[in-house]
């Protein structure tokens, strides 16, 4: 009977490297932009020194909308998203040429403070990264700073509201005054979203923010992403595709650098369009 | 999109277990092409122990189905296939159900001939009925062919084939009632007929879904429901 199979196949398949494919590849495939961007990055390369990390991407990141960055290690999705809020700055040997705009304002202008930036445009990190306060004050740090508030009644409210939209606030209504550190891997994470959104961004960048957690505390950021898509715009990096998959709308393929394909979540992991997306997502480098 | 290869995934296993579904498929499709190669030789020669044979085989066939959606299951919940996987363990699902229809009207034609057997029964349409049959299985062979090859261009050859199916199919059915009309103390033997014809109908039909499927999983397009004509110009061009 499989003598029957044999003869049915016909291998005779010719197949392109990877390094061949992405050689060959210029232009990113698949909707890149959209209509109501809320930001925007056209033909940005990042160098380390002499060596380029990101080669002229150009995307758009939609008005309320979760788009996931994935790829291999080291593709530059990280770099990229740092770049959009300026947090490579802190890096000398970096170098940013391209526009990177925020509601169509270059925040690579010398008139940008990079601290405004980022507080329009929050970061929650990979490791949960809690101050060594308390709960409370981890949460109503950014918006002291920032003097976002006149008086405790109005600060008191942002801490609770933003504890409430993390899905954290059950969980710590009682111990607001206990350290911030003390909390779960899972908490803690949650608490970081609860700081970044506490000075009212309207971006916010998650790097990996569930790598580290366990599926029931994963399942809850993921459920936390979904209910802030209504108020603010998320950018994910990730390398689980299955959380990509749950979580954006949108999702960009990067390769060594280049961003190679950008589409509808729903499309890139049924039916990606270029071959190097579509092997990285079934698990075909090797 | 040539580079549909389940072979080189990172992991060996997830490879082998891809390959051993197709290979099931495969193994499935060529017993469902022999069941309706007996049923009609059964019909045609009236060979009443080979029609047995046919029916008691789509037993094996049945559990076929059974064993490779559990194959089918255990990679979604092992490995979350996406893209071409995703697409291959979806088609692999909905073709096994088409196969299984497919040898469920094997056995039916094999039923319809025991009874004309028993009955000594013989007419010229029979002749007529064959030549259906031909289309039909040469049809049903070209899709495994194309399922083996992830050949979405013959897929699409045969679904548009499936006219000349119904053609044929209406012809001999039309023929069969004329008759019907003038041998009033056969009409149960002609109705034998008219079902096997009718369950060849269905077998084009259910080629038809596979092709689809074929389709769907070579070019990550649906084309169920629509014109073939219209999906020849969109995605074949």
């Amino acid at each position: 009977m499989l003598n029957m199979v044999d003869e049915r196949k016909m291998e005779t398949r010719n197949e392109k490297s990877i390094t061949e494919i992405y050689t060959e590849h210029t232009k990113t495939v698949g909707q890149p932009f959209c209509e109501n961007p809320k930001m925007q990055t056209k033909n940005v390369d990042v160098f380390y020194a002499n060596n380029q990390a990101i080669f002229n991407v150009s995307l758009d990141i939609g008005v309320n909308e979760v788009i996931a960055l994935i790829g291999p290690s080291g593709c530059g999705k990280s770099t990229f998203l740092r770049c959009l809020n300026r947090m490579n700055d802190t890096i000398d040997i970096c170098k940013i040429k391209g526009e990177l705009l925020l509601d169509g304002q270059n925040i690579y202008n010398k008139s940008q403070d990079p601290v405004l930036l980022r507080a329009r445009v929050g970061m929650v990190f990979q490791k949960p990264n809690p101050f060594p306060k308390s709960i409370y004050d981890n949460i109503a740090y950014g918006p002291r700073i920032h003097g976002l508030t006149t008086n405790k009644a109005e600060l008191d409210f942002i801490v609770e509201d933003s504890l409430v939209k993390a899905g954290l606030w059950d969980e710590v209504k009682d111990r607001l005054y206990e350290a911030g550190t003390g909390l779960s891997g899972g908490q803690q994470q949650r608490l970081c979203i609860a700081r970044s959104i506490a000075v009212q961004p309207e971006v916010i960048l998650m790097d990996e923010p569930a790598s580290a957690l366990d599926p029931i505390a994963t399942a809850k950021i993921e459920q936390l992403i979904n209910d802030l898509r209504k108020n603010f715009t998320i950018v994910i990096v990730t390398h689980s595709m299955q959380q990509a998959a749950r979580v954006s709308q949108r999702t960009a393929y990067f390769h060594l650098g280049k961003l190679i394909e950008v589409g509808d979540t729903n499309q890139i992991f049924t039916n990606p369009q270029h071959q190097l997306t579509e092997k990285y997502i079934t698990g075909r480098f090797g | 999109m040539s580079y549909l290869d389940f072979n080189k995934h990172t992991s060996n296993e997830y490879n082998e277990e891809l390959e051993d579904i197709r290979n099931l498929l495969l193994n499935m499709g060529g017993m469902v092409e022999k069941q309706l190669q007996k049923a009609m030789q059964a019909l045609l020669q009236g060979n009443i122990k080979l029609s047995k044979k046919v029916v008691k085989k789509d037993l094996g066939i049945n559990a076929m189905e059974v064993k490779i959606d559990e194959e089918c299951t255990q990679i979604i919940a092992k490995r979350q296939p996406a893209a071409s996987d995703l697409r291959l363990i979806i088609a692999v699902i909905k073709s096994i159900t088409d196969l299984e229809r497919i040898g469920d009207e094997a056995a039916k034609i094999a039923k319809c001939s025991q009874y004309l057997i028993s009955k000594k029964y013989e007419c010229d349409y029979f002749s007529e009925i064959e030549k259906l049959a031909a289309v039909v299985e040469s049809n049903l062979s070209l899709s495994l062919n194309a399922l083996a090859r992830l050949d979405a261009d013959e897929a699409l050859k045969v679904a548009i084939n499936d006219m000349t199916v119904d053609t044929e199919f209406e012809r001999v059915n039309k023929n069969l009632i004329n008759y019907m009309s003038t041998n009033h103390n056969d009409l149960d033997k002609i109705v034998r007929l008219s079902w096997a014809a009718k369950s060849l109908e269905k077998i084009g039909d259910h080629t038809t879904n596979i092709c689809e499927y074929i389709i769907y999983l070579v070019k990550g397009k649906d084309i169920r429901h629509m014109d073939l004509n219209v999906i020849k110009e969109e995605y074949f061009s």
